[in-house]
């Protein structure tokens, strides 16, 4: 079975028409890449998955959840649970050091455990940054930060909405084949947002939308 | 609308309020189908206390019958207290039940024991006010608009009670567990066991009479028995510094340290308890999640317990008359002997020595003024004692409720014990009780009066 089914999604808004039935299935562990030119309707779409949103029409089934019929605690509970979020902006909290902004995603999920926060920071490769805030952090290591932050309560689901977009190519190449390693050992399912091609090696598989619909669908060739 | 109907109607209404809100705690533990058995066992519990409440209307009562059951609401508060004190170490640990947890568990012997908990909780209350109220309409014009305002009352508020339970019932079985609902009971019984309608709202001056009863008698007996040596001087420094002990405050002090402590150490204990993590738990995300859930159920629970220890420690004090300002201090009568004979009259015009109140006489032995006291005690007897005891300088007893009060060390003495030899109690004398008098001898009083004399031993002491 597989772990997500997106069936005949719409979203309206009051003059555009930004999905329109979209359906598709993504199995466990698998690692999809979406992708479209401004304005096709990915952002409107991942936001959908992670209930961040609701759809006008459809259905959206989440390993065996249909999440429109969810309460909005309930919603909130099972996005806390199951699904981590990584965006452009790494939406660190300022005036917090990298590993209370780890801690601040625990405490929200249950408790804050420290040795837990610092011990995901090291694994992405921040154990020499455990106390600098996001000011005193490039980019590349914000956006870290912002990983660790969405794999700490260990969600099946990762939805990243443009991760590189503020990044280098190095850089970018940095954080994608740290994913590639973490999704490697967590087996989580990855959903990665992009308009850059260069992002579409690490993804098994690439959807490509239009006008809020989806043209193509297609493994990678490795 | 006259006073004993408002009151009728307060007391129908307490009973119901009570009632109900008890029945839906009980109940939110008795939830699905399993266990629908156990509901009927309580609901025919309350059949029972119901008609035996109506019985007890038509039969004639008697004032030993009604102590008995003041006595008894006692007693079941402190029975849910032990109990609910039991069921809560034993949910957090401490296996207290042993072997008998397997015979716990049979629905056979469940049913029984939820039938006479049951009764006995609710009995006693129910036929308390069921008496009250007789009496109230004895007392009124009409008696019918007395008991109608009651079973209005009754009725009423188990209704109203029962519609809101509704609403926050959800929430019961997150606050409540076995412990917790027995020891809400157990408060419920201690505020609201009262049935001596305004006179009498909650059942704290009498658990605190009783439980300082205790505390002295565990402490006297203790000093009797094993530590005060017979030293004369030994002695008395030590039944003064027992009579410290004794003190009204001291005795107060005890009796709360006595209820609360257990439900202490039992939060303590529930909040130390280490956490045993299922096998199931493979991700630190699902540690942590779980940690967070025994800690949130923790917490939940101890809110009854929480709330049931402010609620004492709010109300211990309050509930009592400051000690001494209501002492009955009455004067001395002189009386003098007939030879050898002292003997005095148990009724006169003036007084009856039977009333409940002591009594004092004062009479001339070698030109020094002797006290006696004289009272009824709870079993019935008159007893004679010397208005003084061995240890304090000789000022004499006052009397608060139920107890003599030794105007020197303050230490509160129950009838019970008084006439009992030893510490701060008045010194006993033998005496003869006939139809009309009590009868003393001159000789028995100035041989005990050379006790309170001996004294010299005393101002080396002080
Ligand atoms: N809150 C909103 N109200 C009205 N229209 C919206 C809203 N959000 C998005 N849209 C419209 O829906 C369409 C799809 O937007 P969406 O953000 O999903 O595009 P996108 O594919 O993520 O584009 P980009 O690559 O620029 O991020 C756009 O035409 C956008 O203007
Ligand atoms: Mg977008």
């Amino acid at each position: 079975m597989s772990f997500i089914t997106i069936e005949k999604v719409s979203k309206e808004y009051a003059t555009t028409r930004a999905l329109n039935g979209v359906d598709c299935t993504i199995g466990s562990g698998e690692w999809v890449n979406i992708m479209g030119p401004s304005g096709s309707g990915k952002s409107t779409l991942l936001n959908i998955l992670g209930g961040l949103d609701r759809p006008t029409e459809g259905i959206v089934t989440i390993n065996s959840t249909d999440i429109n019929r969810l309460s909005e605690d309930e919603l909130a509970r099972f996005r806390r649970e199951t699904i981590g979020f990584v965006f452009q902006q790494s939406h660190l909290i300022p005036y917090l050091d990298a590993t209370e902004n780890v801690m601040l995603a625990q405490y929200f999920h249950s408790i804050p455990d420290r040795g837990e926060a610092e011990e995901a920071l090291k694994r992405v490769g921040l154990g020499h940054r455990l106390r600098h805030r996001p000011a005193e952090l490039s980019g590349g290591e914000q956006q870290r930060v912002g990983i660790a932050r969405a794999l700490i309560n260990n969600p099946n689901l990762l939805l990243a909405d443009e991760p590189t977009g503020n990044l280098d190519r190095s850089n970018t190449r940095n954080i994608l084949e740290l994913l590639k390693e973490l999704h490697a050992q967590e087996k989580f399912t990855v959903v990665v947002v992009t308009h850059d091609p260069f992002v579409s090696q690490w993804a098994r598989r690439v959807i490509s939308m239009e006008d809020g619909r989806i043209i193509r669908d297609e493994p990678v060739r490795s | 609308m006259s006073r004993f109907v408002l009151e009728a109607l307060f007391i129908g209404a307490k009973e119901g309020v009570k009632l109900s809100f008890c029945t839906l705690l009980v109940f939110s533990l008795l939830s699905g189908r399993e266990r629908l058995p156990l509901k009927r066992s309580v609901i025919a519990g309350l059949l029972v206390v119901f008609l035996a409440s109506f019985l007890l209307l038509t039969l004639p009562v008697t004032f030993e019958m009604r102590e008995i059951i003041v006595r008894m609401i006692g007693y079941v508060f402190g029975i849910f207290f032990f109990l609910s004190i039991g069921a809560l170490f034993h949910e957090s640990g401490t296996d207290i039940i042993g072997p008998f947890r397997s015979v716990g568990g049979k629905r056979v012997l469940q049913i029984p024991i939820l039938l006479v908990l049951t009764i006995g909780y609710f009995a006693p209350d129910m036929a308390g006010s069921a008496l009250f109220i007789a009496d109230l309409a004895s007392m009124a014009q009409a008696p019918m608009p007395v008991f109608l305002a009651s079973g209005l009352g009754f009725v009423l508020f188990i209704a109203g009670t029962a519609a809101l339970g509704r609403k926050v019932q959800p929430v019961f079985p997150r606050l409540f567990g076995l412990p917790q609902v027995l020891l809400t009971l157990a408060l419920i019984k201690l505020l609201a066991g009262g049935i001596r309608g305004f006179a009498e709202l909650t059942l704290i001056p009498a658990v605190q009479a009783g439980l300082m009863k205790l505390v002295h008698d565990v402490i006297h007996q203790t000093f009797v028995m094993i530590l005060v040596p017979d030293h004369p001087v030994l002695s008395t420094t030590t039944w003064n510094f027992v009579g410290f002990l004794f003190r009204e405050t001291a005795g107060l002090w005890l009796s709360l340290i006595l209820l609360v402590t257990p439900l202490v150490l039992f939060v303590i204990k529930h909040f130390r308890e280490p956490l045993r993590y299922p096998g199931s738990i493979d991700r630190p995300s699902q540690r942590r999640m779980f940690i967070r859930s025994i800690r949130d159920q923790r917490l939940l629970k101890s809110l009854p317990v929480l709330f049931f220890l402010a609620v004492i420690i709010m109300t211990w004090f309050s509930q009592q008359d400051a000690p001494g300002v209501s002492l009955y201090l009455p004067d001395p009568k002189p009386v003098a002997a007939d030879g050898d004979a002292l003997n005095i009259p148990i009724q006169s015009p003036t007084e009856d020595l039977r009333d409940g109140a002591i009594h004092k006489f004062s009479l001339l032995i070698r030109d020094e003024q002797v006290r006696l006291l004289i009272m009824k005690k709870p079993d019935g007897t008159l007893t004679a004692c010397l208005d003084a005891c061995e240890i304090c300088p000789p000022d004499g007893y006052g009397q608060s409720r139920e107890h003599v009060v030794c105007l020197y060390c303050k230490t509160p003495i129950p009838f019970d014990t008084v006439g009992k030899p030893g510490g701060c109690n008045p010194i006993p004398l033998p005496t003869v009780v006939t139809d009309k008098e009590v009868r003393l001898t001159m000789k028995d009083i100035s041989e005990k009066w050379v006790l309170v004399k001996s004294g010299a031993s005393k101002t080396t002491v002080k």
